[in-house]
């Protein structure tokens, strides 16, 4: 049985190889320019000490994104205070009478032919925006788990919270998504 | 979590997230299912559920949109130049 081809690396290459891809990547995780560049720079030279740990087994781009990704993932853990963090603002009602109940104005509205759009490019650029306005633990959290598909364990260990903390912040950022969206585009 | 058959509004819409990523119990489920079709508020917000799922589905792989300027890229290039001396 002849060996698989292992791949090799080439640091000369990397940034005209895998640079922008990267980048992309990055901006679209933690939205700053200039942090998303320290990120990938870090990436780099931190993939250059590891280059003896590299098998070959995975190509060269899966390699330095996934430790991209886990710069990443540092980088939400430092800046992830749950305390002392604009709240969203509350749908249903806290207490009283009508506790648990939807807030009249934060109720959902029905949308004009939401299905027929999903797959517009435009609608995109409308999400990309209302996903950089979520407040920085909501949009780590649900980019986490929504785009990266992480297990809720995983987010929890990584990140430090409860899971039931996890749920409040995916419900609190789908609804934020959710009223975005609303405005921005299905009923504009 | 309550562990009533009729739940409110907010731990409705809480349980519909939890259906979007597959983890919902079958009980919470149930209760679900009871409260939408008793509620016509969180009917809505899980059909608009469902549909954001798919738009993000649908639009979250990476697009090469956002390029390093060249100028940028001189720099990663320095930098890394750098280090492979040491």
């Amino acid at each position: 049985m002849t060996d698989e081809p292992k791949h090799t690396l080439n640091p000369n290459k990397w940034i005209d190889l895998h640079s922008d891809y990267m980048f992309n990547y990055t901006i679209s995780r933690v939205s700053n320019h200039d942090l998303a560049k320290d990120l990938v720079q870090e990436t780099f030279l931190s993939s250059l000490k590891a280059m003896a740990n590299y098998k070959g087994l995975a190509s060269e781009r899966t390699w330095l994104i996934s430790i991209l990704k886990r710069k990443i993932i540092d980088y939400y853990r430092k800046s992830n205070s749950i305390k002392g963090q604009a709240e969203v603002r509350m749908s249903f009602y806290e207490d009283g009478e009508n506790k648990g109940k939807w807030i009249e104005e934060r109720a959902p509205s029905t949308w004009d032919d939401a299905e027929a759009q999903i797959e517009n490019e435009e609608l995109k650029s409308a999400l990309d925006l209302c996903i950089d306005n979520l407040p920085e633990k909501y949009k780590s959290v649900f980019i986490l788990k929504t785009i990266d598909n992480y297990e809720t364990e995983e987010i929890c260990n990584e990140l430090d919270i409860s899971s039931s903390n996890l749920w409040v912040i995916i419900h609190r950022a789908r609804i934020q998504l959710r009223e975005c969206l609303e405005g921005n585009w299905f009923n504009k | 979590m309550s562990n009533k058959i009729l739940i409110k509004c907010d731990e409705a819409t809480t349980i519909c997230d939890k259906t979007q990523y597959g983890e919902a119990s079958l009980f919470d489920r149930f209760r679900l299912a009871l409260h939408n079709f008793l509620c016509k508020r969180c009917h809505l917000y899980s059909e608009q559920n469902k549909i954001l799922t798919k738009i993000f589905k649908a639009h979250t792989h990476t697009h090469i949109e956002n390029h390093l300027c060249d100028e940028d890229k001189n720099e990663l290039k320095k930098a890394l130049e750098k280090e492979l001396k040491k």
